[in-house]
């Protein structure tokens, strides 16, 4: 997303409501005399967000998550009293479970055991030296983190709400357009090549983004809960679009090498093209674009060049029923229900996305919170120093909030700075500004000074970090508290303890999880060719949805990791679609493969068994295999070339499109050709 | 234990100077190392760069006498 130019006014608004709904919640705390206000006042910061929805999802699991933490500090604080070494293990343990089973849920939903993790480490771990607080800690921090979501979902909802609605189809047209371009530029084969690239990854990052998204909208208020169906719809289409455009891609080029793309083709392209970027199409105009493809796949030559636009007509069909699709799901989130007939059948189909579930990068990042929180606890013992619990308590959390990121060390470097800003302006309130007031309304309009500009970098997700890094900081940095407090000792050693702890949550995240983009990608690009290999070794033919389905969720998350890559890494991205095209053409091949006769379905069997074989050696030690591949491929096509019946041809076609994905370079097969002219003559 | 050094009426910890000291100098090494493209040789960088860090605190701590051994 591109930096805003310059606060619009929802933005200031936005900051306006935040500030207001934390004076309330730090007024409220005050007026029952809570025993840490600034809990409140800094929750209502956390929860902050522009849109009405995803501030009641966050707040119902934050409040759900530091309801599952009272209860475990509650549970593990006296039963483990008398053995301080073994409470700060159990601690630390629970932690690092709380960051696994989040990683494994994958949606904003794993902040409730995130949460749940470090509401025991925060209210818990100080108890190690006094454990008979615990209840009343435990309960002062559910009771403050409450208040501060109440008030922050209550302003935010109440005054002036913002909901997701217009925002969610301004961005579904955004993206719809994105796509009607790609394909645009697919069909006329305009697209350079670096272009194309960068379209396809911004789509898949987009349809990543969606469905972060899709889970705060299902919160905005309960009549939208079409809108969520819908929208897990839509992505599911829009993600479908891609290995689309990219065979239509490959087929329009292999055709044009080969000089056999011919008038009414290229005419039916355009078309196709001209039909998705207008936006009024009638239902006749798509009927008539369906004939002239059904006209071009009769007018179909036999051979290679044949099988080919045959391909492609197959392709520009799927294409067009697609596109068909999002416009409907498009119409139907304007009005917020599925009202046609077409995107109710589109939604009842629609199965559940088998996820891809990476246990060992998990349980990796559990162990590095783990170690963070025990290795600042010997810390702290060792040292002696009353302070040092922030030390393992906000490494703690640092490695739990950035435990979904590849790389969380350049994230945290950076937050490093914020915070060091965050203390000056702090201690600049503690002592020069507060000494001179007296009473709530002062205070808070010298708070406002620097929380409301601040807050308005909360709105823009570009500057979300800075905002966070001030908003949330400075008052849990003052202390908020009913009485003023003029210690600069306890100043310093609480702000050294912050900047250490990061320093320990960079150093452990860098010892045991900082793995990178880079081999981030390359272990889901494994992990999708393994199953091509184990789609290409299963004996029955199976469920084609489902390959594909797995094969899309692994090339969502790739997506990012790709958007983050440098331009050395561009090939990867085009190579996971090919590779997607392969496992959707290997489900195609077994779908026919028992109509055939048996000496072709044997042939067939042999190249499922060696395309297994070659995905499952790991397709990047050496592409040597593929001249073979293809030259199997060609044996293969130039057997079904000979056999007559539609199971045949669907093989041949199949085949072409297995060859246009393993090696869309290759020049058009021999065997092919030489029948064809055998057959013509 | 520590060693506290007066610096205009704040007391500080010496080994937390010798750790800061540590971090200054082992930050130029590393910038030495990878200019020398030593990281080549290395199998976990962040690990090496603890080592690192510790045998320099280790060495200082050694070496300057404002500890009580």
């Amino acid at each position: 997303m591109s930096a805003a130019p310059g606060p619009s006014l929802a933005d200031v608004v936005f900051s306006l409501k935040t500030f207001a709904a934390a004076m309330l919640a730090y007024w409220i705390a005050l007026y029952f005399d809570l025993s840490r206000p600034f809990w409140a006042v800094g929750t209502v910061y956390i929860i902050a967000h522009p849109l009405a929805g995803a501030i009641t999802s966050k707040a119902v699991y934050r409040l759900l998550g530091t309801l599952i933490g009272g209860v475990m500090t509650v549970l593990l604080v006296p039963n483990l009293v008398n053995a301080p070494e073994w409470l700060t293990l159990a601690i630390a343990l629970w932690v690092g479970l709380c960051v696994f089973v989040s990683l494994l849920d994958r949606t904003p939903r794993g902040y409730v055991f995130l949460l749940g993790g470090y509401t025991v480490l925060l209210a818990g771990l100080p108890l190690v030296n006094s454990p008979e607080a615990a209840f009343d800690t435990a309960v002062a921090r559910v009771e403050e983190i409450g208040l501060g979501i109440l008030c922050g979902a209550l302003v935010s909802r109440t005054i002036l709400p913002r909901h997701a609605g217009p925002v969610l189809l301004a961005r579904v047209d955004a993206w719809l357009g994105h796509a009607a371009r790609l394909a645009g530029d697919a069909l006329l084969g305009e697209a350079r090549p670096g272009d194309a690239q960068r379209e396809r990854r911004r789509l898949a990052a987009d349809a990543v983004d969606m469905r972060a998204f899709t889970t705060h909208v299902g919160y905005d208020t309960s009549r939208h809960q079409a809108r969520t169906d819908l929208l897990h719809g839509l992505q599911e289409r829009m993600i479908l679009l891609l290995p689309l455009v990219s065979a239509i891609e490959d087929h329009v080029a292999g055709l044009r090498r080969a000089g056999a793309l011919a008038a009414p083709a290229a005419a039916a392209l355009r078309e196709v093209a001209a039909w998705m970027a207008a936006d009024g199409a009638t239902a006749a105009a798509r009927v008539r674009l369906l004939e002239r493809i059904a006209a071009l796949e009769a007018t179909a030559p036999p051979g290679w060049e044949g099988l080919l636009l045959r391909n492609l007509a197959l392709r520009l069909r799927e294409l067009v029923a697609l596109w068909r699709d999002c416009r409907a799901l498009r119409a139907d989130l304007a009005t917020g229900a599925a009202r046609r007939a077409r995107t109710r059948r589109l939604l009842a189909a629609g199965g559940g996305a088998d996820r891809h579930l990476d246990y060992g990068m998990a349980a990796l990042s559990g162990l590095g919170a783990t170690l963070a929180i025990l290795l600042g606890s010997v810390f702290w013992i060792a040292t002696g120093w009353a302070d040092g619990v922030t030390v393992p308590q906000i490494a703690g959390v640092f490695c739990c909030l950035l435990a979904a990121m590849d790389d969380p060390v350049p994230a945290m470097r950076q937050f490093m700075l914020f915070v060091l800003a965050a203390a000056a302006i702090a201690f600049a309130y503690q002592f020069a500004v507060f000494p001179m007031l007296d009473g709530f309304l002062p205070l808070a309009a010298a708070l406002g000074l620097t929380l409301i500009p601040a807050g308005i970098l909360l709105a823009t997700p570009a500057r979300y970090l800075i905002g966070m890094g001030l908003c949330v900081n400075i008052p849990f940095m003052l202390t908020l508290q009913s009485r003023l407090s003029l210690d600069a000792a306890g100043f310093l050693n609480a702000n050294i303890a912050l900047v250490l702890a990061i320093a320990l949550a960079m150093l452990t995240s860098a010892l045991v999880r900082s793995v990178g983009a880079e081999a981030s990608a390359r272990r889901l690009l494994h992990r999708g060719w393994a199953r091509i290999a184990a789609a290409a070794a299963r004996p029955r033919p199976g469920d084609p949805g489902r390959i594909q389905r797995q094969l899309i969720d692994t090339l969502g998350l790739l997506a990012p990791r790709l958007a983050a890559l440098g331009a050395g890494s561009q090939a990867m991205a085009g190579d996971l679609l090919r590779d997607l095209r392969v496992g959707l053409d290997i489900a195609a091949l077994k779908a026919v493969q028992p109509a055939l006769p048996g000496p072709a379905a044997a042939r067939l069997a042999a190249l499922l068994a060696r395309l297994g074989a070659y995905y499952r050696d790991g397709k990047a030690t050496a592409d040597a295999g593929l001249a073979e591949l293809v030259a199997g491929i060609d044996a293969c096509l130039a057997l079904t070339a000979a056999l007559p019946g539609p199971a045949a041809l669907g093989a041949g076609i199949a085949l072409a499109g297995l060859r246009q994905a393993l090696d869309p370079g290759a020049p058009a097969p021999r065997p092919v050709a030489a029948l064809a002219e055998k057959h013509a003559a | 234990m520590m060693q506290d050094i007066n610096i205009y009426g704040v007391f500080v910890p010496a080994f937390g100077l010798l750790a800061l000291a540590a971090c200054l100098v082992q930050a130029a090494l590393r910038r030495l190392l990878t200019a020398i493209g030593f990281y080549r040789f290395v199998w976990h960088p962040p690990l090496f760069n603890l080592a690192l860090y510790t045998c320099l605190l280790g060495t200082a701590v050694a070496l300057i006498p404002v500890m009580p051994r």
